[in-house]
């Protein structure tokens, strides 16, 4: 059995602001197993890049409070580092590539400026060597001319080469862990299917372990292993992503797909959205925080929190999901869902 | 040679500045009412008539304006009305070095203070520290600079004795107006260092930079200094303006021999030719300060154009 290289146990953060305490996570645990691509899927506000940031140590505290559980990186419980230790690992172990290219890079910088500070930091690089190694990188990622492009400033770079001067960035030390917050979302469709076989070819050559957040049902099929699905701050389905996408037994799970266009049904197909608004992470719903949205929902579903159950058929716990009703979900909820969406 | 045209086009603009704060002062200083000749003593007709001759007093308004015009490009202000046997020229060259000095150790002394109390008050934002510099910013700006001057002198001067009480020449008495001219300069400076800094410290690229395993200080002096001074720069050019205003009072009370002194002397003697030597003085040093300014601004943030 392989160890895993990250193991996130009963993870609980929340944030205090004026109007009261947000608990942006509940009790998540996963475990990360080298050279895999773990999803984490939700829509905003349910907690999937706050775990993240807090696994890195960058939610900003206060408000920001971790009450709960370990991030076990190794041996060491990333939630107990000071900050000196940290940074040994951000960057260099543990890489992180964010959102909106646009604002991740310093606009007063140059490209060579940040991205050599990594390198000379953490591999201690001299100048010089940083310099041809940030160019060995920035052509690694497919910029053209990279040798004069990079003494450029980043509003010279259009979004989708910002984007893979961030993945250059993150590489930069081989990390062994690379969290991809959203990589794409900001980017349009044909730029985001570039940056996904980029950080797929990465991936091959590097061997790191991807954690990739989105919401996008299509992004987590083309790229993931196993996906995450989170909710109100929970985790309510964890499974493979060919399980997920052919036996989805949690209801949102199920919205989500429904949600999504599919090339499969013909163009006159309604898409169904999910009824409702997201939860107010300020005071969460008694009992399933989905409860309120769910078609499926009965009077016992908002009595307790539904537990984790492992409904795995390969290997105990390899499908878990959080609801009491998954198994009329089952035999009802799938009739639609035969096939994967990108097979 | 973008450069070049930035100031070439700069020049020509200053030229016209200049040109009409010269004509606008020109007008006003005659419009106000009373002369150079005005004084406790009443002048005999023949004296005067003699006196309005030689300091062509008795040509006609045109005339007067067209001769002090090309004087003026000339760089000759001509002679004092009031201080006598020198010339404008000479009365500036004496006071605008003294007046200078002082402006820029004041100012420097704003900055350093400034952006140290700003960037230290957003890093550790709501301690002790930023509420204790931001009250001091504050007091600084509102407390009037005579007021300012007369508690540090008897704190300073009569308490400790650790500066002498006015003159100039020596480092020892150029500190303590430096010191006043610049404190509410440094408030203000504080503030805006702090509001800048807050700012640029919510963007996504410093939470990148922490990402990346910068330490905080790394994180802070390369990464959000340059963009949290930018509002610091901006307000340089009427800052040194204020400074310059501002240290007429200053050099009253300390016994400077700067321009300031002067300056007020030729508004409330109609003394028309020191006047207008130290006001196109202070027309082009503004001028050149926003200048600098702009081209600051251009250094500082790749993203600005010159034009």
């Amino acid at each position: 059995m392989v160890q895993p290289i990250l193991q996130v146990k009963n993870l609980e953060v929340e944030f205090v602001t004026d109007d009261g305490i947000v608990s942006a996570v509940n009790d998540i645990s996963f475990d990360l197993y080298p050279g895999e691509t773990l999803g984490i899927v939700g829509e905003s506000g349910s907690g999937k890049s706050v775990t993240n940031l807090t696994v890195l140590g960058l939610i900003p505290q206060p408000p920001g409070r971790v009450i709960n559980g370990e991030a076990l990186f190794g041996e060491q419980d990333l939630l107990k580092l000071s900050h000196r230790q940290f940074q040994t690992i951000r960057g260099k172990r543990i890489a992180m590539i964010f959102q909106d290219p646009m604002t991740a890079l310093n606009p007063f910088l140059t490209i060579q400026d940040q991205l050599i500070e990594v390198s000379m930091l953490h591999l201690g690089h001299t100048r010089n060597q940083a310099i041809v190694h940030a160019v060995e990188l920035l052509e690694l990622v497919g910029i053209p001319a990279a040798a004069s492009r990079v003494t450029e400033y980043p509003h010279q770079f259009s979004g989708g080469m910002r984007q893979r001067v961030m993945i250059a960035m993150a590489l930069s030390c081989d990390p062994d862990i690379l969290i991809a917050d959203e990589p794409t979302t900001a980017l349009d469709v044909t730029i985001q299917a570039q940056i996904l076989d980029l950080l797929k070819t990465m991936q091959d050559r590097l061997g790191m372990a991807i954690i990739f957040i989105t919401h996008d049902l299509g992004v987590v099929a083309s790229i993931c292993d196993r996906v995450m699905v989170m909710y109100g701050g929970r985790k309510v389905e964890q499974t493979d992503t060919k399980t997920l996408f052919a036996s989805a037994r949690h209801p949102y799970t199920l919205g989500l797909l429904q949600s999504a266009p599919r090339w499969d049904q013909p163009q006159q197909t309604r898409l169904q959205a999910i009824e409702g608004q997201p939860p107010d992470m300020m005071n969460l719903p008694a009992g399933c925080a989905f409860a309120p949205r769910c078609p499926w929902k009965t009077d016992e579903c908002s009595v307790a929190v539904p537990e984790l159950v492992s409904g795995g058929t390969a290997s105990p716990g390899s499908h878990l999901f959080a609801c009491i009703h998954a198994d009329q979900i089952q035999q009802t909820g799938l009739t639609a869902l035969e096939e994967l969406p990108h097979a | 040679m973008q450069l070049l045209v930035f100031l070439l086009k700069r020049l020509g603009w200053m030229l016209i500045t200049v040109w009409v704060v010269f004509t606008l002062s020109f007008f006003l200083m005659r419009a106000i009412p009373g002369g150079p000749l005005n004084g406790e003593r009443v002048l005999s007709e023949s004296v005067r008539a003699q006196l309005e001759q030689r300091y062509n007093l008795d040509d006609p308004l045109f005339v007067q304006y067209t001769t002090h015009l090309w004087n003026t490009i000339c760089f000759d202000f001509g002679p004092s009305y009031k201080l006598q046997d020198f010339t404008v020229n000479e009365v500036l060259a004496q006071g605008f070095p003294v007046s200078a000095a002082l402006g820029i150790l004041g100012m420097t002394f704003a900055l350093l203070l400034g952006m140290t109390a700003g960037v230290v008050s957003a890093v550790c934002r709501t301690s002790i520290y930023d509420f204790s510099f931001m009250l001091l910013a504050t007091l600084g700006i509102a407390i009037p600079s005579f007021v300012l001057a007369s508690m540090a002198i008897v704190l300073f001067v009569f308490y400790f004795q650790f500066f002498p009480a006015a003159g100039w020449g020596e480092l020892k008495q150029i500190v303590l107006p430096a010191m006043c001219l610049g404190a509410p300069f440094a408030g203000y400076i504080a503030r805006l260092t702090r509001t800048g800094m807050l700012e640029i410290l919510s963007n996504d690229y410093i939470r990148t930079a922490y990402a990346k395993g910068l330490s905080t200080r790394t994180v802070i002096l390369r990464h959000a200094l340059r963009g949290s001074i930018l509002p610091v720069v901006s307000y340089l050019g009427p800052a040194c303006a204020g400074i310059l205003t501002g240290s007429l009072v200053l050099e009253k009370i300390f016994a400077i021999p700067g321009m300031g002194s002067h300056f007020i002397e030729a508004a409330l003697q109609r003394d028309f030719t020191l006047g207008m030597g130290a006001l196109l003085t202070y027309t082009v040093l503004l001028y050149v300060m926003n200048t600098l300014v702009d081209l600051s601004y251009s250094i500082i943030d790749p993203r600005v154009v010159l034009e």
